[in-house]
């Protein structure tokens, strides 16, 4: 089984990234889940999550990002998901998740769609 | 060995003890009526006529085999008993006093005895008692020294026993003739000295005297000079004082009779002797052999407790008063180190809880406490620590408890003095402490084992309940016939079917699934069971059912669980379906040989308010012909695995569905099944697994029950 990861970066504009790669069932959930948390106290509120390195997510998975989208959109932030592959895509797509969060083909375009700090 | 075969019995021992006894009486009273008559009223010496001698001997030696029977009887009943201290001091004691009392009897009956002539009955009776009483004890005594030598043999006791019964006649016959020829006499005493060279050697294996404690050494100490004192004064009474009435008696019952007990006694004195000093030399190691002892003993009945004890408290109590008992210690405690790093005392001796705290508070205390690798003696607090001169405590053990490979507490002794303990106190904890370790390892999976056990019920119970929550039977619907199973991958799980029926009066399916598994799942699955027995009825449709599910679940619902979730409702009349999704596995429609899929919009339950769930979930319409299937699954039956982890996918549930012709329902799910048992091929089974399976019918062409429930079941097991 591919190890999952997950590493953070932060750019110049104060959004962070997180890539995630391998697979993302229930007992690395709790190691993402941590990682968001970490990245949120930290005073990030700002959060992209990179798919382009996932192989697999389960049920377990996609429950994380429900657990912090709440508190992160209250404080003016969001965390928008970005560079699926189709088969992680279909999981989020069928149980609905587009309409609760915003995916992006790119990570580029996900940074983009934040608005500018001076805004 | 007719006589073996006769002692082995207890009722015919009892019967031939009871003949020799009333025999030997019989023959007594006559011996005594004959020398009345001869010796009393007829003035005749026992000697003078050698018929009389001859008939009286042998009255005498047939009144010696009935006692010398009675013996034999009495210690081949106790051959199978080994030597014990307590046979050994009732058999010494049993001597001692009997033999005093028969010198003491000896000395103070009267005696009217003149040239060997009794001179009246009393003496006549009193002589014979006495010449009785010395055989007996003397006997009596023989048959102990030999049953005792039996029991300890060597190698050559029996040949011992031999020789001395042979020297014992040989002194007896030279004594007898001792009458002729004083060379005889002089030769009968180098007997004498040989047999007890002989006893002497025969008395081996006497170690076992050094296992006895210090007060049964002493008492046997007092029981062998006792013995040996009644043994020597007998010996030397039948030797030497030839007038004593008791040397005369028994002179008067077999010629040159007292010979033999003197020879006995003497060799009872050898042994004695022999026994006295045994006891002597092994008293200065007593208290080592004490504490020995006392140490196996504690260990096998802390070996015993911890068998026993399933409890760590209750054991470590017993084991620190066990602990106290067998050192030199004033006092001790146990104390347990919790995880949170605070001290717990379990159990204290001689000292309160409280002051073990305050020793804590003490730096250099407590580290010796709590960091002693292995059992540690520190023989002054004062001279190691620095420690305070006026603790109480001066001197302490530290014994350090471990379960798991972890440092779990502290056996304190202590005691009031400096150089209170010995090395050898040291250890005998250290094995203490070993065998504490195992036990509390022991406990610990005791306590575990149990607690799985607890948990296995808990579990057999809710794998119960939630069945109970699933759909035993399956609706009898007009052109419709329909099978459905869930099977949890663990003991209980999140996956969930019912048939409902709508508003309209239309009968429907729901097929949802929990995200997560185990406890969490299951309780969820039965809120929703709840929930959708609560809604049906008043729901217009599907979307409208499962809306109403997200508004009563979304406030008590966890921000990471949700539920997926399908429904369906048919029409028989108009052949419909009507279909509305939750986020859940799209429905499968086998119609012809082609396969649809329908995802309408949708978005799991539990995820958003109700505003944005009722605007985004979309119902949609379909309509079904005679031999379509329609198939509702949840995603543990795409993604079953294999051992490489690789997920079945739908595409050979469509593939199977599409080549299939006619089937029934149940049949749909056990080929199903069958896909997914060969893919998965005896890997455990990873997610919940549900299938519903319908199968449109123009007329009511439906298999009965107990033949659907036959057919699934058949492929399950």
């Amino acid at each position: 089984m591919n190890q999952f990861t997950a590493v953070t970066q932060q750019d110049e504009r104060g959004i962070c990234c997180i890539d995630l790669a391998g697979y993302l069932d229930a007992h690395t959930a709790t190691e993402l889940e941590s990682i968001i948390n970490t990245v949120i106290t930290d005073g990030c509120r700002r959060i992209v999550v990179n798919f382009a390195d996932l192989e697999y997510i389960s049920s377990a998975g996609l429950g994380v990002f429900m657990v912090f989208i709440e508190s992160v959109r209250a404080d003016g932030g969001d965390i928008k998901l970005a560079a699926m592959k189709p088969k992680v895509f279909t999981v989020f797509d069928l149980l609905g998740f587009p309409v609760l969060f915003e995916i992006y083909p790119t990570v580029e375009e996900a940074k983009q769609a934040f608005p500018s700090l001076d805004a | 060995m007719t006589v073996f075969n006769l002692t082995t019995n207890k009722q015919q021992r009892q019967t031939l003890s009871t003949i020799f006894v009333i025999t030997g009486i019989v023959l007594l009273v006559a011996r005594m009526v004959v020398v009345t008559f001869w010796a009393v009223y007829g003035g005749h010496t026992l000697t003078d006529t050698f018929m009389v001698e001859v008939v009286l001997t042998i009255v005498s030696d047939l009144i010696l085999l009935c006692v010398i029977g009675v013996v034999f009887l009495y210690y081949t009943r106790r051959i199978s008993r080994d030597v014990s201290y307590e046979v050994l001091a009732g058999a010494l004691t049993t001597y001692a006093i009997s033999a005093l009392a028969l010198l003491l009897l000896g000395a103070l009956l009267p005696s009217d005895v003149v040239d060997g002539i009794p001179t009246n009955i009393l003496t006549v009776v009193t002589s014979h008692v006495l010449a009785l009483g010395t055989f007996i004890v003397s006997i009596g005594l023989a048959g102990f020294l030999v049953w005792f030598l039996q029991m300890r043999r060597h190698e050559r006791t029996g040949r011992y026993l031999i020789l001395l019964t042979i020297i014992l006649f040989g002194v007896w016959l030279l004594s007898a003739l001792g009458s002729i020829d004083d060379l005889f006499s002089g030769l009968s005493i180098i007997l004498v000295v040989i047999g007890s060279i002989v006893m002497l050697m025969s008395i081996k294996r006497l170690n076992w005297l050094a296992t006895l404690t210090m007060d049964k050494k002493i008492r046997l100490l007092w029981l062998t000079t006792c013995a040996a004192f009644a043994a020597g004064l007998l010996a030397s009474w039948h030797a030497f004082n030839n007038d004593a009435f008791v040397t005369q008696s028994a002179a008067m019952f077999v010629r040159s009779g007292a010979i033999l007990p003197s020879a006995i006694n003497l060799f009872g004195f050898v042994f004695f002797a022999r026994l006295f000093f045994a006891v002597l030399a092994s008293l200065p190691n007593s208290g080592i052999v004490d504490r020995r002892s006392s140490e196996v003993e504690s260990l096998a009945r802390l070996t015993r407790m911890m068998a026993e004890t399933a409890d760590v408290d209750t054991l470590l109590a017993s084991v620190t008063q066990f602990a106290l008992h067998v050192c030199r210690a004033h006092g001790a405690w146990c104390e347990l180190y919790d995880e949170d790093g605070s001290i717990r005392v379990v159990a204290s001796k001689n000292v309160h809880a409280d002051y073990v705290t305050m020793l804590h508070q003490d730096r250099d205390l407590h580290r010796l406490f709590i960091e002693s690798a292995r059992p540690v003696l520190t023989e002054s607090l004062a001279d190691t620590l620095g420690a305070d001169g006026t603790l109480p405590i001066r001197s302490v053990i530290t014994v350090p408890l471990i379960r798991e490979q972890r440092r779990t507490g502290t056996l304190v002794m202590f005691s009031t003095i400096e150089y209170g303990f010995e090395a050898d106190d040291l250890q005998l904890l250290t094995a203490f402490g070993d065998t504490i370790s195992i036990a509390l390892d022991q406990t610990r999976l005791m306590e575990m084992a149990i607690e799985k056990e607890r948990l296995q019920k808990e579990f057999d119970v809710a794998r119960r309940i939630q069945s109970s929550l699933l759909p035993v039977a399956h609706p009898d619907i007009p052109s419709l016939d329909v099978a459905a199973i869930t099977i949890p991958a663990e003991e209980i799980g999140g996956d969930y079917h019912d048939y409902v029926r709508f508003a309209n009066g239309r009968p429907g399916v729901i097929i949802a699934d929990v995200s997560g598994k185990g406890i969490p799942a299951a309780l969820y699955m039965a809120t929703l069971k709840g929930v959708v027995l609560a809604e049906m009825r008043s729901s217009h449709g599907p979307a409208d059912l499962l809306c109403r599910a997200n508004a009563a679940l979304i406030g008590s619902m966890e921000k990471q669980t949700y539920i997926t979730m399908m429904a369906v409702e048919f029409d028989a009349q108009t052949m419909t379906m009507r279909m509305a999704r939750a986020g859940h596995t799209p429905l499968l429609l086998r119609s012809g040989t082609t396969i649809r899929t329908y995802t309408p919009k949708g978005i799991a339950i539990g995820l958003v308010p109700s505003k944005t769930f009722d605007a985004v979930t979309e119902e949609i319409e379909f309509s079904v012909a005679p031999n379509d299937i329609v198939m509702l699954t949840t995603d543990g039956v795409n993604e079953r695995r294999d051992a490489n982890l690789e997920e079945i996918g739908i595409e050979p549930v469509c593939d199977m569905l599409a080549g299939l012709g006619t089937a029934t329902a149940s049949a749909i799910i056990a080929k199903t099944l069958d896909l997914l048992n060969t893919h998965g091929n005896g890997t455990d089974q990873h997610d919940d697994i549900t299938i519903v399976s319908m199968v449109f019918a123009g007329d009511n062409e439906t298999t009965t029950e107990d033949e659907r429930i036959q057919q699934i079941y058949g492929v399950l097991s």
